[in-house]
């Protein structure tokens, strides 16, 4: 069963193509990797990917609906759940408190039985605390659990970032950046841990610029270049893909040129 | 622990309420109908506080709503011969979905938008009650019942004011009960970062539109009570200025925290009684322009003073005190490398 694809995806921004004729397919279970030069639209991708962004043209079907013009919170419900380049972390809420609402999804209670403290309340508040305190537990942040999330160090900010998503037990992730800014040490224990959490049968989209990071965690990669899908295969095989390599270093004749 | 300190949050606040009315008696100027007055604006506006400080919307039409409340139980009463209670009832059913329709139209719109929307619909509301006969047009309507409890009946302001504090004792309790939920959590994630939340599943229209809705109970609610005490209402009393009243009790009480209305109400009504006392011993002859402006006058200090509300920085103070005793012994049990420079986090959880 395939997870996710795209057909002929396309975003305009004006007159820039951000993302054109993009045709992704993600199968369940492994970890794709989308990278490519700064403005290759790798972040429009995603944008699109999670209804932050409407599509100019091209159709997204993900678990096998077709989610084209749904709302951002539908398709989140539906399992899929991602991470912010620039941390989106929710101010004046304790860790707890943020990866609580990344559950959000598997809570079905309402204004009512809060208002009222019905028994269905109470039902939904403990789930909450479970896959939280679970989440939390997973990427190392349980005892920091009731600290201001804003108020951590940026490399467990990205950790409450990770499990805020986590805590949502997606379908599909989609990591933007998860290292972005990390030291060496921080970013191995992050890959680490999303490695971990594919072993357990997530299935993971990246987008990354640790390149090194993403030639072994990944296993499948997606190059872009201008909007377009410029190579997709294995990490070696994409290595040596003289398109990819004239993207990134430029090419001879252009140099000549 | 929170159940304990709710428990005792709430006996304090039942025995407070005899306590007023004692304080009342002592007095001079102030009345057991004050107080009523005082209860009925802290319950409407403990609404507002919700919809405004937990949702971060702004509202200039609560008044409508409280509007809505009072002219459902007048009608229903005097024409149709229900009993209060249940005219109360379906007058929050009424408030409660036209609140729902509202709602989903204007929370697309943000900002002064949305400001503009709810200050269209109360002055829609305004003028709708002004001109219908079924509502008196501008002349008003009378004959609206005292409200009873079986034989108990609430004859006295001293009655009418234990009954309306021990509701907006229930008020502030179900609004704590919001706040502390999936929905509240979701909402103060809203405030934060509006993509996060949805990319978290939250439906935040939905969640806007859901507390925009008990937020409107609770102005109907205290509008139904207000019918019944006056028995007899008028347009003026749920105009413009009374939406605006709402909005200054809230603010002023502090929108962070659930008593933010019943300290900016108890704030609101105390300064205008003690300034129409007040001024006329130092300025002869004063009208009531004088008075206005010197509750204007105190309204703005006390905005500048606490920007955040007077509730808010109570709260903080006390707040600041039980957790910097608590920060220090945690650096002391942890000398761990990152703790030193995080002292200053814990005070400010909430």
């Amino acid at each position: 069963m395939t997870l996710l694809a795209t057909h002929r995806l396309s975003k305009d921004f004006g007159g820039v193509h951000a993302v054109r004729d993009v045709d992704l397919v993600v199968e369940p279970g492994a970890i794709t990797a989308v990278i490519g030069p700064n403005g290759a639209g790798k972040t429009s991708l995603f944008n699109l990917l999670c209804g932050v962004l409407p599509p100019s043209s091209g159709r997204i079907s993900f678990l096998d609906n077709d989610v084209t013009g749904w709302s951002v919170s539908r398709i989140a419900a539906l399992g899929m759940a991602r991470t912010f380049q620039n941390l989106e972390l929710f101010r004046g809420l304790t860790v707890r408190e943020n990866v609580q609402v990344g559950a959000h999804r598997h809570l079905h209670a309402g204004v009512v039985s809060a208002a009222l403290r019905l028994p269905r309340h109470g039902r939904a508040e403990r789930e909450a605390s479970r896959r939280a305190d679970q989440a939390c537990e997973r990427l190392g942040l349980s005892e920091v659990r009731d600290r201001l999330a804003t108020a951590l160090p940026y490399g467990l900010q990205r950790r409450v970032e990770l499990a805020r998503a986590v805590a949502a037990e997606p379908k599909l992730l989609l990591l933007d950046e998860p290292m972005a800014g990390l030291s060496g040490g921080e970013a191995a224990t992050v890959a680490e841990m999303v490695s971990g959490l594919v072993a357990d049968g997530l299935t993971v989209l990246l987008v990354e610029h640790h390149m090194d990071t993403v030639m072994r965690v990944s296993d499948r990669v997606v190059v872009m270049n201008f909007g377009e899908v410029l190579a997709d295969g294995a990490p070696a095989a994409v290595q040596a893909d003289p398109a990819v390599i004239e993207a990134y270093l430029g090419s001879d004749d252009e140099g000549a040129a | 622990m929170s159940r304990i300190r709710a428990l005792a949050a709430g006996l304090v606040f039942l025995a407070v309420g005899p306590l007023l009315l004692l304080l009342a008696e002592s007095v001079p100027f102030l009345l057991a109908s004050n107080l009523v007055v005082f209860a009925l604006f802290a319950l409407a506006a403990t609404g507002l506080v919700l919809i405004m400080g937990f949702s971060g919307q702004v509202s200039l039409g609560h008044a409508a709503f409280y509007g809505i409340g009072a002219y459902s139980t007048a009608i229903l009463t005097a024409d149709a011969g229900w009993s209060p209670l249940l005219a109360l009832l379906v007058g929050m059913v009424v408030s409660g979905l036209v609140a729902a329709v509202l709602g989903r139209a204007v929370f697309r719109l943000s900002g002064h938008f949305l400001a503009m929307a709810t200050l269209a619909f109360g002055l829609f509301y305004f003028y709708l009650i002004s001109f219908l006969d079924i509502t008196g047009g501008n002349g008003g309507r009378g004959g609206i019942p005292k409200l009873a409890l079986g034989s108990f009946e609430v004859l006295t302001d001293e009655r009418m004011f234990l009954l309306v504090w021990l509701l907006l004792g229930l008020g502030v309790l179900v609004a704590r009960n919001v706040v502390r939920s999936a929905t509240g959590r979701a909402l103060r994630a809203t405030g934060s970062s509006e993509v996060a939340a949805a990319c978290s599943g939250v439906n935040i229209v939905r969640a806007k539109v859901g507390v925009f809705v008990v937020g409107a109970l609770y102005a109907s609610l205290a509008g139904s009570l207000y019918a019944h005490w006056v028995t007899y209402i008028a347009p003026d009393a749920f105009g413009l200025l009374t939406s605006i009243e709402f909005l200054v009790i809230a603010t002023v009480g502090g929108l962070g925290t659930v008593w933010g209305a019943v300290v900016g109400a108890a704030f609101v009504v105390g300064i205008s009684e003690l300034t129409r006392e007040v001024v006329p011993l130092f300025v002869e002859g004063a009208t009531g322009s004088y008075e206005t402006v010197a509750y204007g006058a105190a309204l703005i200090l006390v905005l500048v003073v606490f920007h955040k509300g007077i509730a808010d920085a109570v709260l903080d103070t006390v707040r600041r005190r039980s957790s910097s005793a608590r920060v220090v012994g945690e650096v002391d049990a942890t000398p761990d490398s990152a703790a030193p420079a995080e002292t200053g986090v814990q005070r400010q959880v909430r």
